[in-house]
């Protein structure tokens, strides 16, 4: 297997509505910026991939077709990724295999998503509709018809590990969301600007108990783009390129009956052991300095503490009382804001994600830069209450530095 | 020719109002009050040519699904008021929601009929819902494991006080008293204590 590094990064800033812009638009600003970035041009590419996830938001099946064609990639191999909210993560995964067996020297990996042209005419809002796209995700003949949402599935475990562990409580989970939007406050790509307090989360109002307002992420619009290359073309065109040294992925059971237990995400624990493995890394708190975790919820983060093993089974709770997992703290989680500061562009998340890690790596995080880290992970699921997880480490220097 | 200019000779055709909306969503399939209500904005008078334009759209296909192996789950719960289990010998394990291939040992189940009676696994309130469920929040949704199978199934748990809710509580199943062979034709209540 070849090694692969990431030698170039863009973004979209993630926003509620991009009123201005299509998807392959949007697309067309991300993949630009990553160009300039690497200092290629796009007839470089030599293969792309695109992490697209509802058809519904984009008002497209199969809107690849058009993004590819909009950014002039005509005839170059490519392929079109869709795990639900893990589908940034896998698209990572899917250019990395593409240059890792040596298909491809140069691919680009790029997320988009729409979701508020998604319209509730009775409502006069989005969000019920974009809720009623991704409810559709859910069994259709036995489970869509209860109307669970995507946050009902995620409430449904972290109840569950609540009954198991008695954490996280909602002050843990208040905690969680007032840290992701404080890290979102300084990251200029971020959707939320608001710097908030305990109680403004815990007086928020209930969406799907035991999670308030602030404890869900939010629906945004954007794209995310990374360019991908192998050890020998990484070295010609590029200075200090960010090696991915790990890859792991899981697709546990959806229908939840088939799982051992509602309160952890066996999807999760697979997928970090997998990455861990190929990383060399045998204790991931002390060998990583920093992670970007999922936190489409704020019960899910803490959940995810435990599920890529950097704290014991259970702990989670801890971690946040203890601030260890703030920007100053031992091991940041989320400066870039996560889902719940930043955004949730689905497709793009992953990837935006994966950029927050390459940009704290490089020392580009501007305000929200860590003292001199040297290798993260990325944890990015979805599905029906975590089905699918990719965990992805990153670092710089050489390869095995 | 700059691109401010560019419209300013051109002969403007005002879109007839009354009759967009109408149109517009008979096809949509919303009432036109709604359609006018998000687009009121866009009809007092003329836009610039280089603003973002919307339109009201739909995407719509209509089905005539079949059930194919699980059939007879929806035969006994929309006709007879009845909950099926798919039960493999081999394993000694048993489904609901059922399967007629066994995922484990790829051997075939056999239905079985349950009790309908389980206690609450995890459970969740929503009180924002889709588009689909608007006016029905706040609902209970609940994993239930069934009694006489190794499953949990997702379901509905009605309760006057929702807060009341808790993992481990009895819950049994009641039917709709119309049913239409779907899975919302049941849902859950709390048994009496000691039931
Ligand atoms: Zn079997």
């Amino acid at each position: 297997m070849r090694r692969v590094a990431i030698v170039g990064v863009g973004t979209t800033p993630f926003k509620p509505r991009f009123i201005d812009k299509t998807y392959f638009e949007l697309a067309f600003d991300a993949a630009k910026d990553a160009f300039t970035d690497a200092e290629i041009k796009h007839t470089d590419v030599e293969s792309t991939v695109y992490g697209i996830y509802n058809d519904l938001f984009e008002r497209q099946v199969q809107p690849d077709l058009y993004v590819h064609d909009y950014l002039g990639m005509g005839g170059k191999p490519s392929m079109r990724v869709n795990t639900g909210g893990a589908t940034g993560g896998s698209a990572i995964r899917a250019g990395f295999m593409e240059v890792a067996s040596g298909q491809s020297d140069l691919t680009m990996v790029l997320g988009v998503e729409k979701c508020s042209d998604c319209f509730d005419y009775r409502m006069g809002q989005s969000s019920p509709e974009v809720l009623k796209s991704i409810s559709y995700t859910a069994d259709m003949t036995y489970e869509q018809p209860t109307g669970r949402t995507a946050a009902a599935s995620f409430a449904l475990a972290v109840i569950a590990h609540q009954k198991k562990y008695g954490n996280p409580t909602a002050e843990q989970m208040a905690k969680v969301s007032v840290k992701n939007h404080g890290n979102a406050a300084l990251n200029p790509i971020a959707q939320s600007g608001k710097v908030l307090t305990l109680e403004d989360v815990m007086n928020s109002p209930m969406i799907a108990y035991p999670f308030r307002f602030y404890d869900n992420c939010l629906y945004s619009e954007g794209s995310s783009c990374v360019i991908l290359a192998s050890e020998e073309k990484a070295k010609k065109i590029c200075k200090n390129p960010i090696w991915i040294t790990g890859l792991g992925a899981s697709l546990d059971y959806a229908i939840l009956g088939n799982r051992e237990n509602l309160y952890t995400f066996e999807a999760s624990r697979q997928a970090a052991k997998r990455a861990y493995k190929m990383a060399g890394i045998t204790k991931p708190r002390q060998e990583l300095d920093l992670a970007e975790l999922h936190d489409a919820f704020t019960g899910t983060e803490i959940m995810a503490y435990q599920d890529c093993f950097l704290c014991e089974e259970g702990e989670g709770g801890h971690l946040i009382d203890q601030n260890i997992t703030e920007r100053n703290g031992s091991f940041p989680v989320n400066t870039s804001g996560g889902l719940i500061g930043c955004g949730h562009a689905v497709g793009a998340t992953g990837i935006m994600q994966t950029i927050e890690i390459y940009n704290q790596l490089q020392g580009r995080a501007g305000r929200r830069q860590l003292d001199d880290p040297r290798r993260g992970l990325v944890q990015s699921i979805g599905g029906i209450a975590c089905a699918w997880t990719v965990c992805i480490v990153l670092a710089k220097g050489g390869y095995n530095a | 020719m700059h691109k401010k200019d560019m419209a300013k000779d051109w002969q403007f055709t005002q879109t007839d109002k009354t009759k967009w909306i109408e149109t517009e969503a008979s096809r949509i399939g919303v009432t036109p009050f709604d359609v006018e209500k998000a687009f009121s904005s866009e009809f007092d008078g003329k836009k610039d040519l280089f603003s973002p334009l919307e339109i009201p759209d739909v995407m719509k296909v209509t089905y005539k699904y079949t059930y194919g192996g699980q059939s007879a789950f929806f035969r006994a719960l929309r006709d007879y008021g009845k909950l099926l289990g798919a039960k493999c010998e081999a394993c000694d394990f048993t489904y609901c929601p059922p399967r007629k291939n066994c995922s484990r040992c790829y051997g075939e189940t056999q239905w079985v009929e349950l009790p309908g009676t389980g206690k609450i696994a995890s459970y969740t309130t929503i009180y924002k819902g889709t588009s689909l469920i608007t006016g029905k929040t706040p609902c209970i949704c609940a994993y239930v494991s069934l009694d006489e199978t190794d499953f949990v199934v997702l379901t509905n748990v009605e309760m006057d006080d929702p807060s009341k809710a808790k993992v481990g509580m009895r819950v049994k199943a009641v039917f709709k008293p119309e049913r239409t062979g779907r899975v919302s034709d049941f849902y859950f209540t709390a048994m009496s204590e000691g039931a």
